[in-house]
């Protein structure tokens, strides 16, 4: 136990002992695979190096003499940027071709010996891949789970009921929200009791860990005080047993817990408090829980101290000088995080939070977000949802003058519980866009409701009639819809977790029958994202499906109602553990790229990637469409090689350059996973730019459903995320940032009306050809759709169109007709509906407003403290 | 270098260090086998730098009382002390499998906290050593039946994994270890050696999928079954060995466990965790193979 605590110590230091400290820019760096063996003296390292060319295995030697840590996994490394090497190691490397080994090399640790491994010549590249990704994550931290959910989600599931009542309770959303109310206090009574009854007869490791499961469930339940006495128990029975590493450990989860409590805790939003959880917080904004601050700075600074190489430590240190209010002045310079580091090279202007004052900030846990229109008023409404089975679906209507208010209730919304994403779709061709409620993502199954829009300001709710409940029910937190036959109604694939994926057909009369598997798109994985476009542009909607544990599918349209899966041929399967997706043309040549992240959950690889040290994490993906039906990775040449922890993320263009921005909300269940949401800037097709320390726009809490959308039709578009972790002691207010608008470019916001194709026209493509000022010819691309798999923008289509910009013409492909409509002498900043077949365009006429109300004013005295 | 099981008689290990000066060593190592006529335990234990390499050893204990406590498989402590005419260890400490890595943690609370609802795998016990491990029936990557009883005369390692899990130093490292044995037992396998690698995701890790991730560890097919089967039935057999496993966001949480079962049927051994080598599990395998079958040799 001591040992892998050391073990542990030693790998930090190795590593950055092997790793050059400097880490200059240069070109001459490549990948490549290495395997290592350390020992304490020169004479063993012969030995070995002898024992090597005599024939003997590499990684046998390594397991049995290496002091590092790889030696359990045989000394692989995995594969090692040259360039991030030490000196000493790079000229050792320099010419040493696959297979062959260096010499004994003098490190600070010790004596090295490298060897390059071949390229893996596995004709399955799922075995190399996988193996990457699992060296990947042997060397490592990942994030605890300190929140208590893991526990909190247990007692859930203890006390579901069994057999044929289970199915009747996952359709019973009162049902549900009942037991996830009283399951976890159940789990905390039953601990209470097996600690009262058996506690005296227990030894301390157990006892110990009695209190600890105990203090998780007060923590999953919001209640720190009773949480942290148990913590604070158990890390008093590791000191009196002598088991230091239990203690260190726990010394971390109270600093976590503590720092949760001084950041997140309090349920009274104040505003400013609001603004300062915007990271790097500034000095004098956050003071009201200053006692926890400081407890979690002296628990989480003692680790710090005998681990001074641990940068998840360091992270949380910072962050709990930031809580305190004594970032950076008063950090210990040797753990200092320099505000430095989380400058933006870019500057488009700072938003504001301003959902307090709009009436949006729902205090709430993880959840989903759609933005439309949904009573065509001209005026983008905002539907959330949360993964509490007891929180209602707000409806929350734009009242037009900065302020929206929930109509939930009213609009016969009241009985929606429940529920980490929803998506929207007139599937009915009747004009008026209708939501899905997806329920049961990371979790159980539990009904989906699909709500049909009755254009009266009324919902209804039409899952069982629709034939959506029809054969099992599957947790998912992602679909999308599309038409797959372009017979002008939407059908609706749902990706499902552990369960095949299902694809409804749209029967046109209100019902849907599945045909997941004659389409052959019926496999089984742990699904996270569904989202179509048709990247190889033969006139049929294509579906990618992104998955957790494994490769992703891309599943091409034979056009004959079935699909055939070409991922890997098409170079699209990656990352291994991926999350949220989307497509989108970032660099406007007419082809819709793939954009895919990583939920590689590992603060420590997050700060390195903050810290610019090298990395070992799985970044996300970023894949350029070729035109020829393959993808070409560029995540790297466009900067998007970092160890990001996104969950709900979007695009949208923030700076109306003709260029798709992404907003990604960060983190992950644990109190450990806090880290700032982040805004990327697309810089003309050509590089992402991290803004999100000039934009104001890194909310701390976990970040899910985000949508971009101009809600108050100023010609930019606002951001609107919904924040909070999945249990009631993780819950964050959202947050609507409202887009300054400092960048003086042009726009125009396009509805599309189907007439033969769907009447929401998703999958219809606009080109906007504008000439720009200076810059010539240049045609911008959108294709309609509600955006990324979590979180739901309009479906109405804002174009930023760049600086003093002329429309030459606005081009619409139908899908179903397979009719192109083209528009001249179309004026900039306006909005326009497009009906399809229709000769001429219709401006719309909408007013603008500043969000907000008369409680702007007041949130912007209050902020402006800061 | 490391060597097999050195059978010493124990008149040797008493008089080994004859004349030499008193030393002590703080040695860590793996129960191998107790001797209780004998006091002795046979330890596989890891480097004892300055006198020792790793090695394979009898120990003669200064209390006996220790011996009624001490079960092969598991991992002590102990402080070892060179006489100048007799050695023994004494401060003999059974360490508990504590990794404080994020899955062993969450599975320590979770398993708490199902007992604490009483929702833990039902009546049944886990067994322990020396008793008889009751028959079960799961089947294999290719699809074909196999039962517990059919190996009665040989001797049988299990351990417990799932094909989807990420993490290197669980069910990978397990499966490592597996890969070892074959390797270090070539010529046993299948013949009186049969491991057993048992999937705990038995909706996902069917018999194709198995075959798969056999493929990866060039599995012997006489030797090395891969098992699946419903999920009742694999929490059955995982409740003989006090495997436990949640669903954890996509993942697995879950112990680690690996049996040796000797060629009567018996338990020898149950270790927990992933602490201990791939040479120490070796270690117990060959000590249970030879066990009452001196024709066997070591390596």
């Amino acid at each position: 136990m001591r040992r892998t605590r050391l073990r542990r110590v030693f790998e930090i230091l190795i590593l950055l002992w092997i790793i050059d400290p400097a880490g200059g820019e240069s070109d001459g760096g490549h990948d490549v695979p290495v395997e290592l063996i350390v020992t304490g003296t020169p004479e063993e390292a012969n030995k070995i190096l002898n024992s090597i060319h005599a024939g003997e295995e590499f990684g046998a030697l390594a397991r049995q003499y290496s002091i590092d840590a790889s030696a359990d996994a045989g000394g692989q490394l995995g594969t090692v940027d040259t360039d991030s090497l030490r000196e000493e190691l790079k000229d050792a490397l320099r010419g040493i071709k696959p297979g062959e080994v260096t010499g004994v090399i003098k490190i600070p640790a010790g004596y090295a010996i490298l060897k390059v491994l071949k390229e893996p010549e596995s004709a399955d590249p799922t075995e190399a891949d996988r193996d990457r990704a699992a060296t990947a994550l042997k060397n490592v931290r990942l994030i605890p789970d300190d929140s208590g959910y893991g526990e909190f989600f247990q007692a859930i599931r203890n006390s579901l009921p069994t057999g044929s009542d289970l199915r009747a309770w996952q359709l019973d959303l009162k049902r549900v929200c009942a037991t996830r109310e009283q399951a976890p206090h159940d789990g905390i009574a039953a601990m209470q009791k097996l600690i009262a009854n058996e506690g005296a007869a227990m030894d301390t490791f157990h006892l110990g860990y009695s209190h600890y499961t105990l203090g998780q469930l007060w923590s999953s339940q919001r209640d720190f005080d009773d949480a942290i006495k148990e913590l604070d128990v158990v890390y008093q029975l590791a000191l009196s047993a002598s088991n230091y590493p239990l203690a260190w450990h726990m010394e971390e989860v109270l600093g976590t817990s503590y720092l949760h409590r001084a950041a997140f805790a309090d349920p009274a939003i104040d505003p400013v408090i609001n603004q300062a959880l915007l990271f790097p917080s500034h000095p004098g904004t956050l003071h009201t829980k200053r006692a926890d601050a400081e407890k979690a700075i002296d628990y989480l600074s003692r680790g710090l101290k005998r681990e001074p190489s641990n940068t998840e430590l360091q992270w949380l240190v910072n962050l709990a000088y930031m809580a305190a209010d004594e970032y950076p002045s008063q950090v210990p310079k040797e753990f200092l995080i320099p505000p430095s580091t989380f400058a933006s090279k870019e500057d488009l202007g700072r938003f504001l939070d301003v959902a307090p004052a709009a009436g949006l900030a729902t205090y709430g846990n993880a959840g989903g977000v759609v933005i439309d229109d949904f009573d065509n008023d001209g005026l983008l409404d905002v539907v959330t949802s949360q993964i509490d089975d007891c929180a209602p679906l707000r409806f929350f209507h734009n009242n037009g003058d900065g302020t929206f208010t929930d109509r939930a209730g009213a609009a016969g919304l009241g009985g929606q519980t429940g529920g980490l994403n929803i998506i929207q779709a007139d599937y009915n061709n009747d004009g008026c866009v209708d939501l899905l409620v997806l329920r049961g993502g990371w979790e159980i199954p539990r009904r989906h409701s699909l709500l049909r829009n009755n254009c009266d300001g009324t919902f209804t709710d039409v899952t069982a009639q629709s034939g959506l409940l029809d054969g099992p029910l599957s947790s998912s937190q992602s679909a999308v819809w599309l038409d797959i036959d372009n017979d002008g109604k939407l059908d609706l694939f749902i990706a499902n977790e552990n369960a095949p994926s299902q694809l409804f057909l749209n029967k046109g009369d209100g019902t849907f029958v599945d045909i997941s598997h004659e389409a052959g798109i019926d496999r089984t994985a742990f699904s996270k994202a569904a989202v179509s476009a048709d990247y190889d542009n033969d006139g049929y909607p294509d579906i990618y499906v992104s998955n957790f544990n494994g490769d992703n599918f891309l599943y091409h349209n034979n056009g004959d109602r079935t699909f055939t899966e070409v991922a890997r041929p098409a170079g699209v399967n990656w990352p291994w553990m991926s999350f949220g997706a989307w497509f989108f043309d970032y660099d406007n040549d007419g082809r819709p790229d793939l954009f895919v992240t990583s939920y590689f959950f590992s603060l420590e690889e997050v700060a390195r990637s903050y810290m610019g040290l090298p990395r070992k994490g799985e970044t996300l993906k970023l894949y350029r469409n070729l035109g020829d039906g393959k993808f070409e990775d560029v995540t790297s040449a466009v900067k998007l090689d970092r160890v990001f922890m996104p969950m709900g993320a979007n695009f949208g263009d923030i700076d109306n350059d003709g260029f798709l921005d992404i907003y990604m909300g960060s983190g992950n269940p644990a109190f450990t996973s806090t880290l700032p949401n982040v805004l990327l800037h697309n810089q003309g097709g050509k590089r992402f730019v991290d803004i999100t320390t000039s934009s104001g726009t890194g909310a701390l809490a976990k970040g899910h459903g985000i949508a971009f959308g101009d809600l108050n039709n100023d010609g930019d578009e606002d951001l609107f995320v919904v924040m909070g972790g999945p249990q009631p002691g993780d819950r964050s207010p959202s947050r609507l940032f409202e887009n300054p608008g400092k960048h003086g470019n042009d726009w125009i916001t396009v509805r599309l009306v189907g007439v033969r194709s769907n009447r929401s026209a998703i999958g219809a493509r606009i080109a906007v050809t504008v000439v720009n000022q200076g810059q010539g010819r240049r045609t911008i691309w959108r294709t309609v759709g509600s955006g990324g798999s979590f979180g739901a923008s309009p479906l109405q289509q804002h174009v930023g169109l760049g600086k003093s910009a002329r429309i030459e013409k606005v081009e619409v492909w139908w899908p179903a007709s397979k009719t192109k409509q083209t528009f001249e002498g179309v004026a900039v900043n306006q909005f326009l509906e497009i009906k399809e077949f229709e000769k001429s365009f219709t401006g719309e006429t909408r007013r603008s407003f500043q969000l907000g109300g008369p409680a702007r004013s007041a949130q912007r005295r209050n902020a402006s403290g800061l | 270098m490391r060597y097999g099981i050195l059978s010493l008689p124990l008149v040797f290990v008493l008089g080994l260090f004859a004349g030499s000066v008193v030393q002590q060593y703080e040695v860590t190592g793996l129960v191998i086998s107790v001797d209780a006529p004998h006091n002795t335990v046979l330890v596989s234990h890891e480097q004892i730098p300055g006198y020792m390499d790793a090695m394979t050893m009898p120990y003669r204990v200064e209390d006996p009382r220790i011996l009624k406590a001490l079960k092969p498989g598991e991992t002590i402590e102990f402080t070892l002390v060179i006489g100048k005419t007799s050695s023994y260890i004494s401060r003999v400490h059974v360490r508990e499998y504590d990794s404080l890595e994020r899955d062993p943690v969450q599975n320590r609370r979770l398993a708490l906290l199902d007992e604490a609802m009483q929702v833990s795998a039902g009546s049944q016990s886990t067994l322990s050593p020396g008793q008889n491990v009751s028959d079960f029936s799961l089947v294999d990557q290719a699809n074909r039946p196999v039962t517990l009883s059919e190996f009665r005369g040989k001797v049988v390692a299990i351990t417990f994994i799932y094909t989807r899990c990420p993490l290197p130093d669980y069910c990978m490292r397990l499966s490592s270890n597996f890969a070892q044995l074959q390797k270090r037992f070539n010529d046993h396998m299948g013949r009186d050696l049969i491991l057993l690698s048992i999937t705990f995701d038995p909706d996902h890790d069917r018999p194709d999928v198995l075959a798969k991730y056999a493929g990866q560890w060039k599995a012997n097919v006489e030797g090395w079954h891969f098992l699946t089967g419903t999920l009742s039935s694999v929490k059955q057999v995982c409740g003989l060995f006090g495997m436990n496993f949640w669903p954890d966001e996509g993942l697995m949480t879950h112990s680690l466990h690996t049996a040796i079962v000797d060629r009567e049927g018996k338990l020898v051994a149950n270790v927990e965790g992933n602490q201990f080598t791939a040479i120490q599990l070796g270690d117990l395998v060959e000590a249970t193979l030879t066990h009452n079958n001196p024709q066997i040799s070591s390596r």
